[in-house]
């Protein structure tokens, strides 16, 4: 089986498609792809749902009016 | 350590009310650079369940076992005897197998620390962990359980983990709405996919 070394990561911090390896943290943790596969989504359409939501700032509220 | 001795199995109650206990367990067994796995595995209805239950098992060096769920379900008023059994299956591969089963390790997690002791005594000398009934706490057992496994200095503490999930699952429900999904619509593949997707990605 392939060993967890830094060189399985060298292409960057994410890694191709059907990888054993999804990314790694910035803390240095490395991010296995889980046996078990999603059904409803492709790891990138989650990885872009994740990105929408958390770039996305929460939206301001509406001042009320005291009057 | 190689990737094949990080497989982690996850035996706990997969119903509606421990849902956010399991959602941390698979959570911190992804954080710390592990797989989780667990009976869920096995929805193919084509397949014979124990038999797909065993075989996770002997691929899993790791164990995760809660047994606190004692307490006779509302439909049926009978106790759930599925993780006894799988615990005892677990003990048993690596009480019998051969030298890969005998590496075996699991953390036992039960509401107290001594309670098992009244309806599961055979167990007693096992080091059994108490969650308290608490996410938080339940994270840090783990984390640190899994951390001291590791071996890895990287895999940061229970606390910190459990800061970041409760971050994930305020976000959740937005990140599955963006998927035209609600959170109990996932399967176990799908959240553990989101799960190392969201770390990956904001960890």
């Amino acid at each position: 089986m392939e060993k967890l070394t830094q060189r399985t990561l060298s292409a960057g911090k994410k890694t191709a498609p059907g990888s054993q390896i999804v990314g790694k943290t910035r803390d240095g943790v490395v991010i296995l792809r889980p046996k078990a596969r999603p059904k409803h989504f492709t790891s990138e359409e989650i990885r872009e749902a994740i990105r929408q939501v958390v770039r996305s700032k929460p939206r301001a509220r509406k001042a009320r009016s005291t009057s | 350590m190689a990737a094949a001795d990080r497989h982690v199995f996850i035996n706990c109650p997969f119903d509606g009310e421990y849902n956010a206990f399991f959602h941390a367990i698979v959570f911190v067994v992804i954080r710390s650079g592990f797989y989780p796995r667990c009976a869920l595995e096995t929805d193919d209805s084509s397949e014979n369940r124990y038999g797909k239950i065993c075989a996770i098992i002997e691929q899993c060096r790791y164990g995760i076992h809660d047994i606190s769920r004692t307490e006779p379900d509302s439909r049926y008023r009978l106790p759930r005897f599925n993780m006894p059994l799988e615990l005892g299956l677990f003990l048993g591969a690596k009480r019998f197998g051969r030298t890969s089963q005998s590496r075996k390790v699991c953390i036992v997690l039960d509401r107290e620390r001594y309670r098992f002791q009244k309806f599961i005594s055979d167990i007693a000398g096992q080091d059994i962990h108490s969650h308290q009934g608490k996410i938080a706490v339940l994270i840090e057992e783990l984390a640190s359980w899994l951390r001291n496994h590791s071996r890895d200095a990287s895999v940061p503490g229970g606390r910190k983990m459990a800061r970041e999930f409760s971050v994930f699952r305020k976000q959740m429900p937005r990140i599955c709405a963006a998927r035209n999904l609600e959170p109990d619509e996932l399967t176990f593949g799908d959240y553990a996919a989101l799960v190392a997707e969201y770390i990956a990605e904001v960890a």
